[in-house]
């Protein structure tokens, strides 16, 4: 186990290594000029293009960017490692601390979409398996069908345009008005930056539940793709266990057959589940940036689609390698659960 | 239920059809050896003896196999004809004489054809004696097994020999041209085949039913200056959106785009996955490893990120082309190729790697074949089932998430016609008024009617391919 763990770690400076070197190849792509002026920070008030260039030229001598490709990598490679990652004229910060101040309400929508979307995944998708052809089974894959098939953006502006333009229920963005005061008073303290964990931390339960019910929409429209995929996954996965010999053995020997699915099946198919892992939380963070437009809502996501608008570079790359860290993270957990549920991994 | 009833009808007639033949070829050779031994030449009666063996034993294991497909009620039937047709062939075997061998094998023969009268009609499945009876006018079943048998006078026997002699027909497989297309003939492929068509009618009709005014015909022209939408009209069928936009020339021409889009990612993303899986999986070692890292750094930047991060880099107004032609789809549909091209890649190597263990293509390679000639003439051929699968269901994927980027307002130019434009302009108008929360619904709906349709009937086509070339995910 120990040894696959190590063989896995050693894997990882690899695709760091591969990952910077893609978005490099890209950057290097750009003019001078360009790159330079993510290090040149802006200064509030207005400058003549003379006195731009001498910024621009001075940002480009300091930072060696008239140097050959590797040593400008090798460089760009330390900054990234120390956390300057440039600043960003759209959000008048720099883009480290933008994405960092941004991300508690992206995890929270992440972790509001993935964690029920998951439990529901797997448990629908067994149970769609054990009534194989049967109604149950139809209908779950009905809805698997409608859940990867209809585009998320497009659902969420339907969730919004019938449960809060007609029906009311289910405002967007992350707070009502009425909240505001209090979230931003001295009493209520930020111990997390979402709004949900901090309002239980605060043992405030109206926060809390209006947090929760402006998350509803927006969790369900993004989660419902990768409900979807985990669905479908669990279930045929289910379907291949389930016409194992060892099962047909357990089930002869007259293992009862609640002991014999979760005994022998559900952890045996839970592994192709587990490996699509690292896919869905991509997936999660290509729809972040669509349901947190759609819903208002000032994560990431949004502030990144935002910062496109103008052509800002800086967030383009901060997001990027931002998304890929997360990415290389999460499939490093999932292979790592992988090799704790599935023995035979350890062996080599 | 029933299509597993058909595939057993199927197998069970496939197994009598051969058995079939076995059981005619066996009744000839009994024709010729009888004629044979007419003329005692032993020398040629030898090898007949062992062909006559030979298809005894085919008998067998036909039915041996058949067993398996059979109901219980069958089972029993088909397991007692095994017995004789066994010991038959043992018995003969073992005689030395002409006369028991004959003998054993005309029990065979019984055997068999009591079998075939028994289940063949059951499973619907004719028997070529009673075709070629009826065929010569004979009805009835009692022909069958009689005409030749030891009971009966030699005199009596060689003429029908010499008649069987004449070519048969041979058994037909029931149902060869219905069973290509039968499968494909699922509702949710049917419907999505219509869907998709719908969408190329419209796509190939474009210039016809909404003749482009401009230059480009990806530009939605602009009447006036109205901001208000105006509803559909004559001339507007679909009416107006935000700043007198035509909807219905931005629907026509949208789906034009959309199978641009659509067809030039998938295609470029299966020509590298092609190549790239190819290399991997017939070299293996080290270029493998290398490709298969290279594939992993990719799988690492989910797709909106890293389409944003390429629109910021080389996007329309970062080449100033702000007010002109149409970069910004070919930057989306080269971004959406260069990081989406890892699946197809994963899916060729691994059918890659299945079918170079195969033996005929270690006997390619002993033969002295260069890679190149093994992987293009032998190995590509057997890659592409699932890479349709792919395609198809990425088709209407990669339309939805183009519309995306034009949706969040990165179209990079007013009036691009595209259906996630359309939206981006309409969605400002979804709310409606106090008194009508619909009133201004064909600034939305179309568009979104047409990102829906599109994406399911792709998909729906992808799910039914599936099912058909894989029926074990059923």
């Amino acid at each position: 186990m120990i040894q696959y763990v190590l063989r896995r770690l050693l894997t990882l400076p690899i695709i760091i290594f591969l990952v910077t070197l893609i978005l490099f190849s890209l950057l290097w792509q750009l003019p001078v000029e360009v790159r330079a002026g993510v290090y040149v920070p802006q200064t509030g008030r207005f400058l003549t293009p003379e006195e731009q260039a001498g910024l621009v030229e001075r940002a480009i001598r300091i930072h060696g960017l008239d140097n050959p490709w590797p040593v400008q990598y090798a460089n760009w490679l330390g900054l990234l490692v120390t956390g300057s990652w440039g600043y960003s004229p759209s959000w008048q910060q720099p883009v480290l601390e933008g994405l960092l101040q941004r991300a508690p309400a992206t995890v929270e929508l992440l972790l509001f979409a993935m964690v029920p979307s998951v439990v529901l995944a797997l448990a629908l998708g067994s149970f769609a398996s054990r009534h194989r052809n049967r109604f149950p089974d139809h209908l779950i894959r009905g809805a698997t069908f409608i859940g990867w098939a209809f585009p998320s953006f497009i659902l969420g502006l339907m969730l919004m345009n019938v449960f809060y333009a007609w029906l009311g229920w289910f405002p967007p963005e992350r707070l009502s008005i009425w909240t505001g005061p209090i979230v931003h008073s001295e009493q209520f303290r930020s111990y997390t930056g979402m709004y949900t964990v901090d309002a239980l931390l605060n043992l405030d339960l109206r926060i809390f539940w209006d947090a929760v019910k402006h998350l509803v929409l927006p969790a369900f429209a993004l989660a419902l793709a990768q409900w979807a995929l985990l669905t479908r996954i669990m279930r045929s996965s289910m379907l291949d266990i389930l016409g194992e010999d060892y099962v047909t053995t357990a089930r002869s020997k007259g293992v009862p057959e609640r002991r014999v699915v979760g005994l022998h099946v559900r952890r045996n198919a839970l592994l192709p589940v587990i490996s699509t892992g690292a896919v869905a939380v991509s997936m999660l963070l290509s729809g972040v940036v669509v349901i947190e437009t759609v819903f208002s809502i000032n994560g990431i996501g949004r502030a990144a689609a935002e910062a496109m608008m103008f052509t800002d570079v800086p967030v383009a790359v901060g997001f990027a390698i931002f998304t890929c860290i997360v990415v290389v993270i999460a499939s490093l957990i999932a292979d790592l659960l992988y090799a704790a549920a599935d023995p035979r991994v350890r062996l080599y | 239920m029933d299509r597993s009833d058909d595939r057993q009808r199927e197998a069970v007639s496939r197994s009598l059809a051969h058995l079939d033949l076995y059981y005619h070829s066996l009744r000839l050779m009994g024709q010729k050896l009888l004629s044979v031994a007419d003329r005692s030449t032993a020398a040629s009666s030898g090898v007949l003896y062992e062909r006559c063996l030979q298809l005894g034993k085919e008998c067998s294991s036909i039915l041996r196999l058949l067993r398996v497909h059979l109901d219980a009620e069958d089972f029993g039937l088909c397991e007692s004809t095994l017995n004789r047709v066994n010991l038959g062939v043992d018995r003969a075997s073992r005689a030395r004489e002409h006369a028991p061998y004959m003998v054993n094998i005309w029990r065979v023969l019984e055997a068999v054809a009591e079998f075939q009268v028994g289940i063949a009609s059951k499973y619907g499945y004719e028997t070529l004696s009673e075709r070629t009876e009826l065929e010569r006018g004979l009805v009835g079943r009692d022909a069958t097994v009689g005409t030749v048998g030891p009971a009966r006078a030699q005199a009596e026997v060689v003429p029908a020999g010499v008649d069987a002699f004449k070519p048969i027909p041979l058994p037909a497989f029931r149902r060869p041209r219905r069973r290509r297309i039968q499968p494909f003939l699922r509702p949710g492929l049917v419907a999505g085949i219509l869907i998709v068509l719908a969408f190329v009618v419209v796509s190939l009709a474009a210039p016809v039913i909404a003749p482009p005014e401009g230059e480009d015909a990806y530009t939605i022209p602009e009447d006036g200056y109205g901001v208000q939408p105006r509803p559909p009209r004559p001339g507007y069928p679909l009416g107006t959106t935000e700043r007198s936009f035509d909807v219905f020339y931005g629907i026509v021409w949208g789906t034009h785009l959309a199978f641009r889009i659509g067809l030039s990612v998938t295609v470029g993303r299966a020509l590298i996955g092609v190549i790239v899986g190819l290399v991997s999986g017939y070299y293996g070692g080290f270029p493998d490893a290398l490709m298969m890292r290279i594939t992993d750094a990719f799988l690492a930047f989910p797709i909106v990120p890293a389409t944003l991060l390429m629109l910021t880099f080389f996007g329309p107004t970062r080449l100033g082309r702000a007010g002109g032609q149409s970069g910004v789809d070919s930057i989306i549909i080269l971004s959406l190729i260069l990081f989406g091209w890892m699946q197809y890649a994963r899916l060729v190597r691994g059918n890659v790697l299945a079918e170079r263990a195969k033996q005929y293509v270690e006997a390619a390679v002993s033969i002295g074949a260069r890679a190149p000639h093994v992987i293009f003439r032998h190995v590509l051929p057997n890659v592409p089932q699932g890479l349709f699968v792919l395609v198809a269901s990425d088709i209407g994927a990669m339309v939805v998430l183009a519309a995306v980027f034009t949706f969040l307002g990165l179209a990079g130019r007013r009036g691009l016609a595209d259906w996630g434009w359309l939206l981006y302009v309409g969605r400002n108008w979804i709310i409606g008024t106090p008194s009508n929360a619909f009133q201004y619904w064909y600034t939305y709906l179309p568009p979104i009617a047409a990102i829906v349709l599109f994406s399911v009937g792709w998909n729906l086509i992808g799910d039914g391919l599936r099912d058909v070339l894989d029926p074990r995910l059923r």
